[in-house]
């Protein structure tokens, strides 16, 4: 036994070396492109600094004090969660049910999933100027459509409503493709025979969805709402390039801020606050989700 | 030390994130803090002239990518034309010529080459140069150079000295289409524009005639830079201005009363054309659809006035009742060099180069656009290229002009509340005029803070 012992416990080093060796280089990236931003994200939050300087100046809770004491930022926040809110709802709602059509055999059924996939993978350099190009209010095709039709134009630019709505369909535009697919495999990997046993037991289109399909995606659905989720509390970039956060700041949502505030005005801290605070938001969401949903339905 | 380790990891990081660029030559200085030290007045061809000096540039068109295509495309272009120069005048110099884009892009990369110690010899930008100025990181330029351009073409640190120059430099000006003017009953070789009635009343004649096909056109309010430049040069004739460093001056009578003129002529666009997020479509119904009178802008508008075969006029901004000539600068591209360069004499024979008569002036040329240098400005070969170069050097040589002005704090958060919530609301909105700029001023002030 004594003979055997050394070598036993060289072989647990050996294999504790090369598990190491393994899950060694995850948790070093893991450490420098998350743990290590996160924590330098937190420290600058409590700073003063325009990324000039040469240090920061520690300045406490003033960042978070301006934050909640600005109508301007709660505002921002509170936009963010809507529009972006809105955005996620839509676009997980018509992806499952773009899914369920893409779903049923039929021909080219290849070529229908391709072309809801396009938009997510062109660039958004091209899909923008699209846009834009449309909501011209002078030559814009949408405007002319309507005076062809009798009516008068449309100054989109000018209307909270009409704004929201196009960043809303901007982004469906290019992410309900990725989430259909993403539903639709939800779709394909449900068990074939619970559909024939349900038939067998009488079951309509309408009760197989109810009782088959949708608790067939629980899995899938808990994937696309926290991403869906994390997603919306980011969306910025289709306010930035369609509204400018316009007519007169009324789309102007948190992220939008936190990119100006961060590398317009270079006011780090406050970006960093920002940032701290929308990360928190998005925190509790999730732990909202999971904890409601999620085990709820797990428990039952 | 503590100090000196979160400095180094935050500089780190914000390289690491931030800057997706540049190459870091060799000559890398030390540090970034400013060395207050006092740029001589002799240029370094004298004493060392064949030891090799390694310097890292940034700027516009010069980059190897952009030398090899302006090469067929367009020889005169200043940067094209400074390297060229330099690789032959100084053949010691090891240059390493970057261009890292422009506007927030340019400035990230430049901010963070700063701070992790890689300070590239020369940098360059607009709005973002007098922050730089102001935060002491850039060399005070030597007398040859400051006393050879036009003081509008510098800008000055926190005690008042030039650290700074832009090469080239606009205005704006009024252009009209005479075609469109003719058409409304107007003669347009004896139009009066010299003020703001004239305009107006011109201005509304072409939207009356055109019914509703073509437009006299107004003041831009863009709710981004393209329109705040551009009003900018209109509120300054009636004495209002947005402020700048620690004080901000959007709630005045004079403010009130500019935009009051801005809502007024905004009339003589199409709903949406004037103050939308997209400025294409207003230049476009001026310079290829022909549907719109006049045009607000910098001497650039020659090229789409040839290109498009425009019948055009120009002429100076008017002036507001009881106000003054005045204007805003725009396409302003400063160097400067920076504290951290080691080779500091060398990096401002670069500079020199740029302000070369030779180069400058056939820069100035192709791309009409009035030059830094007071010899250049007063070229009688230069005025007579063409009258719109010439009308921009006019005005840009009249008295002390500014840019935009610069806020201490969250400059750029302050000047979309006076693009989006002062300029282009009051040409989206029917609200009280005296109501937005109350709201505005506010909420600029709290950023100040």
């Amino acid at each position: 036994m004594a003979r055997v012992k050394p070598a036993a416990s060289a072989v647990r080093k050996k294999e504790a070396l090369l598990a190491y060796s393994i899950i060694g280089p995850i948790y070093l990236w893991f450490l420098v492109l998350i743990i290590v931003p996160i924590g330098i994200g937190i420290f600058i939050s409590f700073t003063e600094w325009n990324g000039l300087a040469s240090h920061p100046t520690w300045v406490g809770l003033h960042n978070y004090s301006t934050f909640f004491s600005s109508p301007d930022y709660l505002l921002s926040l509170w936009r963010q969660i809507w529009i972006g809110g809105l955005g996620f709802v839509a676009n997980t709602v018509i992806a499952l049910v773009l899914a369920l059509m893409l779903n049923v055999p039929m021909k080219l059924r290849g070529l229908f999933r391709s072309t809801f996939f396009v938009p997510s993978i062109s660039s958004v350099a091209t899909t923008t100027a699209v846009v834009i190009a449309l909501l011209n209010p002078q030559s814009g095709p949408l405007n002319r459509a309507l005076q062809s039709l009798g009516m008068e134009p449309v100054v989109w630019s000018y209307s909270t409503f009409w704004m929201v709505f196009w960043i809303t369909a901007y982004n469906l535009w290019r992410s309900v493709g990725p989430t259909a697919i993403v539903w639709l495999a939800g779709l394909q990997s449900i068990d074939p025979t619970l559909y024939e046993a349900a038939r067998i037991d009488g079951a309509n289109r309408l009760q197989l969805i109810r009782y088959v399909t949708l608790p067939g995606l629980r899995p899938i659905a808990s994937y696309i709402v926290i991403t869906g989720l994390i997603g919306s509390m980011q969306m910025w970039d289709s306010v930035m390039f369609l509204s400018r956060g316009g007519p007169v700041g009324h789309t102007d949502v948190l992220m939008y801020r936190i990119y100006r505030d961060g590398l317009e005005s270079f006011n780090m801290g406050m970006s960093g606050a920002s940032s701290m605070v929308l990360g928190a938001v998005t925190l509790l969401l999730t732990f909202v989700y999971i904890q409601f949903f999620v085990r709820r339905q797990e428990n039952a | 030390m503590i100090r000196k380790i979160s400095a180094s990891v935050l500089a780190s990081s914000i390289v690491l994130t931030m800057a997706a660029c540049g190459s870091n030559d060799s000559n890398a200085s030390s540090s970034a803090s400013p060395s207050g030290t006092a740029a001589s007045t002799a240029s370094a061809s004298g004493a060392n002239q064949n030891e090799s000096v390694k310097l890292q540039v940034v700027g516009s068109d010069w980059d190897d990518a952009s030398m090899s295509k302006l090469k067929t495309e367009n020889p005169d272009s200043l940067g094209y034309l400074t390297r060229s120069a330099i690789e032959k005048d100084h053949p010691n110099y090891k240059v390493d010529f970057q261009n890292w884009g422009w506007a927030e892009d340019l400035d990230r990369k430049q901010r963070a080459a700063i701070l992790s110690g890689s300070v590239p010899d020369i940098v360059h930008g607009e709005t973002f140069m007098p922050i730089y100025a102001s935060e002491d990181i850039l060399t005070p330029l030597p007398d040859d150079i400051v006393s050879a351009v036009n003081p509008n073409f510098l800008i000055q640190n926190k005690s008042g000295q030039p650290v700074a120059v832009s090469p080239k430099g606009n205005v704006f000006l009024l252009f009209y289409n005479k075609d469109l003017l003719q058409q409304s009953g107007i003669d347009p070789e004896t139009v009066q524009l010299a003020t703001w009635d004239d305009w107006k009343s011109a201005s509304d004649k072409v939207t009356a005639s055109g019914g509703g096909k073509s437009f006299g056109g107004g003041i831009p309010s863009h709710p981004h830079a393209g329109g705040a430049l551009r009003l900018t040069a209109f509120i300054r004739s009636v004495g209002a201005d947005w402020g700048g460093g620690d004080q901000v001056t959007i709630d005045t009578p004079e403010m009130a009363k500019a935009l009051q003129f801005v809502r007024d002529m905004d009339h003589n666009y199409p709903k949406g054309i004037g103050n939308g997020t997209d400025e294409g479509p207003l230049y476009k119904m001026f310079n290829e659809d022909k549907t719109l009178g006049f045009v607000v802008n910098g001497t650039w508008q020659a090229g789409d006035a040839i290109k498009n075969n425009l019948n055009y006029g120009v002429v100076s901004l008017p002036v507001a009742p009881g106000g003054v000539v005045a204007n805003t600068l725009v396409g302003f591209d400063y160097y400067g060099v920076t504290n951290g360069s080691k080779n500091k004499e060398q990096a401002f024979d670069i500079i020199r180069t740029m302000l070369k008569k030779d180069i400058l002036g056939a820069a100035s040329k192709h791309d009409i656009t009035p030059p830094a240098t007071t010899e250049l400005q007063s070229d009688a070969d230069l005025l007579a290229v063409s009258p719109i170069l010439k009308a921009g050097i006019e005005t840009i040589t009249k008295g002390e002009l500014k840019g935009l002005p610069v806020f201490n704090k969250n400059n750029a958060q302050i000047w979309d509340v006076i693009d989006t919530k002062v300029i282009a609301r009051a040409t989206m909105t029917g609200d009280a005029i005296d109501k937005i700029l109350k709201e505005g001023q506010a909420e600029a002030e709290q950023l100040l803070k």
